[in-house]
């Protein structure tokens, strides 16, 4: 393949924008598939991403086109991550490309995600089309999207193209520009050869398939390749391109984007943002950017039903083949049993994994609130790293706390920017600046603590702002600040499972709101159960439940005997799901309601 | 093996349905009530086999037994008596409902060898009582217990039940004070269970009639608790009360785990280490017996470990408890060894207390019972 007759690009969209939609049209106009083919979205192959109409994992396809004038071409589509949680992910995406779709809803107008994701872009030097979707919509406003495009973005409206992806409009000026507008790759096929992984998955059959795309020199079959972070050698069986079903071919060359089988064990050999290089005749220097996968968040989780740790062991394992970002290690609580101290990416890498977890491997599962990593500086001049509240050191050795903090854009029509700052300094925000983008929509951001975002701020966000609110972030770094373990004793005895980490001044509300909904949650018991939140050993927040006080059958005769047994023995079965905690019984809703105090 | 046996008959037609009744019974079906005592006695010829053990106590249940007339229900007990050994101790109780039974049928009852009248009488309001479907007056209570005296019963039981629709403590208070004054031997006090498919759970779920709290019926409980006992009742059973020498036979057969035969629609037995459950439909049920077919409709073993869990269900509803001894030989389980970690904290509760090897239910702990039979089963 000729260099200078390849594109590879991206599509950069706000969730529901339109991306996969479009990525159909593309695939279907240059007969990549056919119409009978498609289920819709061949990109989104998991079931969780169509269900949630986003993409998890990155995924590539080649398309061929014949252009008006007449050349072929090769265009290779690089489908990215299209979420913050994956923001490493689709930096990694967007090296591999040259040039990006910026897709941008009709009637919604640009998203902060968009913009998050278009800066990026920008920052690797990536020709930018702009593209209005959904322009068939009645709802829709193309001049005001240009507008946008043009005030906040600062592209030139002229160069938009307005688009459905559902009627196919516009499929064609796309191809076209991605052809002029987009340069071709760059890179000598003379230099050692230099590929960037920008995803992996785990096939059973054949092991590790590695996503690429080739910076410098060229890959063939029967090749050893080393990998320049992990230092692991492997010996190439298959190299080949999406077409989209991957189809071996003898060589990639610099420019083109493919897949690679190398006997690969596990994902972790082929962590995305890693160089592939020759063994032979390796490559002086890595390409830039690499970094290990960094979880952001911690949650423990448990099985319902103790027996099942096993299972769940297998299938965190599974999933890890998958997914190199996804970290696990056993953990015991008194309340809960043995489970696993994951950590993700996010709050919805988070969700996904547990959701796969239910679903795919039939667990049930008890998730402890998520947290985030804390760093603990003690007076000896160490420093942990927790996210345990377990792990939260005695004060007489506390030094100081900081925890991760987060840079948030988010961009809203400005009659809610009242109430979003209020939003904001109730989670402890820091303003940082406020921009008119245009007339009605601002841009406001903040710094703000990571453990507030994982909390409820989004859905408060979503609610305050009406749903038109949009936010992204970027990790800060990790900042001082005035933590408190927050600890819930049922009985007057602690329970590991519902202990958080919390800012001083959210202790007395989060104790409260705590304690009252363990109350509601809690059936009565035979005694009265004192519900206290403490910090230290200051109670901040106390409720009772009240003893049951009656609860009796009034006859049991000879026809009443066996059904009366049946349904104390049932009760018997119920108890069995309920975790004794001392001698409280509680359910196992309890751990579940406490992620979803709202504040 | 117990040679005693308790026999029980269930009739199950009365005249109107009370509205929180879910007892197997019906009403609109009388013209059934021929075939039935036919069915009945060809029932208990299956039995014959059995008329070598003593009877204990007869008992006949329902429905409204006293709905029946009199010569059908001394048919059968004539029957009994001349088949199996009935010794002139034995307790033979006869429900009552005070709207459905004269003085005739009390002198010939009475005759026929029917020594125990159990008289449904639930509360002395007349309001109170309309409201949950009664067919009687409190005035026709009286009368009957008065007639009933006069013709000689002198064992009569009354049924009350607390917890009613628009019932407040006063009215419970007055409903007990008038009825020791009248000073049946045996007094059963029902808190009122809701149950699910009856007209009043119906009326309840719609907001029709709404029930006491419970923190009034917890004191119209704990009330009767008091007064009973101070009027010279003891409280023998959760429910159950009696003056000395008159605890119900029958129904303590139940609580002691002895054995029973139960004949008629829908009624259980217990025999050998095997319960069963007769067809409930009365109709099924004649039908059946006609042919000259089984009318069983359940059965199931009562193992040696489902025996002890009833012996501790049962056991801890009668207030002399479970004798630990006699509990370790017979199921050969140490009950506070077994349930130990659960016990004690009963214990410190006051909900539970172990004297003179006995365990048994505080009064506290009546009012919990339930939740701490549950509790204390889950260990078995």
């Amino acid at each position: 393949m000729i260099q200078t007759n390849i594109r590879n690009f991206c599509i950069i969209a706000h969730i529901d924008h339109g991306k996969s939609t479009l990525a159909d049209r593309l695939l279907e106009y240059t007969g990549a598939i056919s119409e009978r083919e498609m289920t819709t979205q061949v990109l989104d192959s998991m079931d969780l991403e169509r269900e949630r109409g986003i993409t998890i994992k990155a995924q590539a396809v080649r398309l061929e086109y014949k252009a008006k004038d007449n050349s072929k071409y090769v265009l290779n589509l690089i489908d990215t991550p299209g979420h913050v949680d994956f923001s490493y992910e689709v930096s990694r995406s967007l090296v591999a490309c040259d040039g990006a779709l910026l897709v941008v809803d009709a009637a919604q107008g640009v998203e902060a995600q968009t913009i998050a994701n278009l800066y990026l872009a920008l920052e690797h030097n990536l020709d930018i089309i702009p593209v209005i979707n959904k322009v068939d919509l009645p709802s829709a406003d193309p001049e005001r999207a240009k507008n946008e495009i043009k005030e906040i973005i600062g592209l030139d409206p002229g160069e938009c193209i307005l688009a459905s992806a559902k009627t196919g409009l516009g499929t064609e000026d796309i191809l076209e520009a991605i052809v002029h507008r987009i340069k071709p790759p760059a890179g000598d096929a003379r230099l050692p050869l230099r590929a960037l992984i920008f995803d992996s998955l785990f096939d059973s059959y054949r092991g590790v398939i590695a996503y690429f795309r080739v910076m410098e020199g060229k890959i063939t079959a029967g090749q050893k390749i080393r990998m320049m972070a992990s230092q692991k050698e492997f010996e190439v069986t298959e190299i080949g391109t999406f077409r989209p079903v991957m189809t071996p071919t003898n060589e990639l060359i610099a420019g083109e984007v493919g897949y690679v089988i190398a006997s690969m064990k596990n994902v972790t050999d082929t962590q995305v943002g890693d160089t592939i290089t020759s063994a032979e005749n390796p490559a002086l220097i890595a390409l830039p950017g690499y970094r290990p996968a960094q979880p952001m968040v911690y949650c423990g989780m448990f099985p319902v039903d103790n027996t099942a740790y096993g299972e769940l062991r297998e299938a965190l394992e599974k999933l890890k083949l998958n997914d190199a970002s996804l970290v696990f290690e056993p953990e015991t609580s008194s309340a809960l049993g043995f489970g696993f101290r994951c950590g993700f990416l996010g709050l919805l890498h988070m969700e996904i994994i547990q959701e796969r977890l239910e679903r795919e491997y039939g667990l049930n599962l008890i998730a402890t609130a998520p947290s985030v990593v804390y760093k603990v500086h003690l007076t000896d001049g160490k420093i942990n790293e927790i996210s345990n509240p377990a792990d939260f050191p005695v004060s007489n050795y506390l030094d100081y706390i900081e925890e991760p903090y987060v840079k948030a854009s988010i961009i809203l029509p400005n009659e809610f920017v009242g109430t979003i700052m209020d939003l904001c300094q109730e989670k402890r925000g820091v303003f940082k600046n406020m921009e008119y983008l245009t007339a009605v929509r601002v841009l406001l951001v903040y710094d703000l603590p990571l453990s507030e975002i994982l909390m409820d701020f989004f859905d408060k966000l979503k609610s305050r702002s009406r749903g038109y609110a949009s936010l992204d972030y970027e990790y800060l770094g990790h900042r001082e600040s005035d933590l408190v373990k927050l600890d819930i004793l049922l009985n007057e005895k602690p329970v590991d499972a519902l202990s958080a980490i919390v800012h001083r001044e959210k202790a007395y509300q989060r104790g409260r709101l705590l304690t009252e909904k363990l109350k509601e949650i809690i059936p009565r018991q035979m005694f009265e159960v004192p519900v206290q939140a403490t910090v230290g050993t200051k109670v901040i927040a106390r409720e009772t439940i009240k003893a049951l006080r009656k609860d009796v059958l009034a006859k049991c005769y000879g026809g009443d005997i066996s059904r009366k047994r049946k349904l104390l023995e049932k009760q018997k079965e119920g108890k069995k799901r309920m975790k004794q905690l001392g001698t409280v019984e509680v359910p196992q809703e309890a751990f579940l309601a406490v992620l979803r105090i709202e504040e | 093996m117990s040679k005693e046996l308790s026999l029980y008959f269930h009739f199950p037609f009365c005249k109107r349905k009370c509205y929180y009744c879910d007892f197997n019974s019906f009403s609109g079906f009388d013209q059934l009530m021929p075939d039935y005592i036919h069915a009945l006695l060809a029932e208990i010829k299956f039995y014959l086999p059995q008329s070598g053990k003593m009877i204990k106590s007869i008992y006949f249940g329902g429905g409204t037994p006293s709905y029946f007339p009199v010569n059908s229900l001394i048919e059968i007990l004539k029957f009994v008596t001349t088949h199996f050994l009935v010794p002139g101790k034995a307790e033979i109780t006869l429900e009552a409902n005070p709207g459905t039974i004269n003085v005739e049928d009390l002198i010939q009852l009475q005759e026929a060898g029917f020594n125990r009248l159990s008289i449904g009488l639930q509360a002395t309001q007349n309001d109170l009582l309309r409201r949950i479907g009664r067919i009687h007056s409190a005035q026709e209570f009286y009368d009957i217990f008065e007639l009933a005296r006069e013709t000689g019963f002198q064992n009569i039981g009354v049924d009350l039940i607390f917890g009613l629709p628009g019932q407040k403590l006063e009215h419970w208070q007055n409903t007990l004070h008038s009825v020791t004054e009248v000073g049946p031997e045996h007094i059963s006090a029902y808190c009122l269970q809701l149950e699910p498919g009856t007209r009043l759970h119906h009326q309840v779920s719609l907001k029709e009639v709404s029930l006491p709290p419970e923190e009034e019926v917890v004191e119209m409980m704990e009330f009767t608790m008091v007064y009973l006992q101070e009027r010279g009742y003891e409280q023998y059973e959760i429910s159950n009360y009696a003056k000395t020498g008159y605890k119900s036979v029958h129904n303590l057969g139940y609580w002691l785990g002895h054995d029973y035969l139960g004949l008629g629609a829908g009624a259980a037995s217990t025999r050998l280490g095997q319960r069963w459950a007769n067809i409930k439909d009365p109709k099924d049920y004649i039908e059946n017996l006609k042919k000259g077919i089984s009318v069983v409709a359940e059965r199931e073993s009562i193992d040696k470990h489902t025996a002890m869990i009833e012996a501790v269900m049962l056991g801890l509803r009668l207030r002399s408890g479970i004798n630990l001894q006699r509990f370790y030989d017979k199921y050969a389980v140490d009950l506070i060894l077994k349930t130990q970690k659960d016990l004690e904290s009963l214990l410190n509760a006051d909900l539970i207390e172990i004297n003179d090897g006995t365990l048994r239910l505080t009064y506290k702990g009546i009012l919990t019972s339930n939740k701490i039979i549950a509790t204390l089963i889950a260990n078995l």
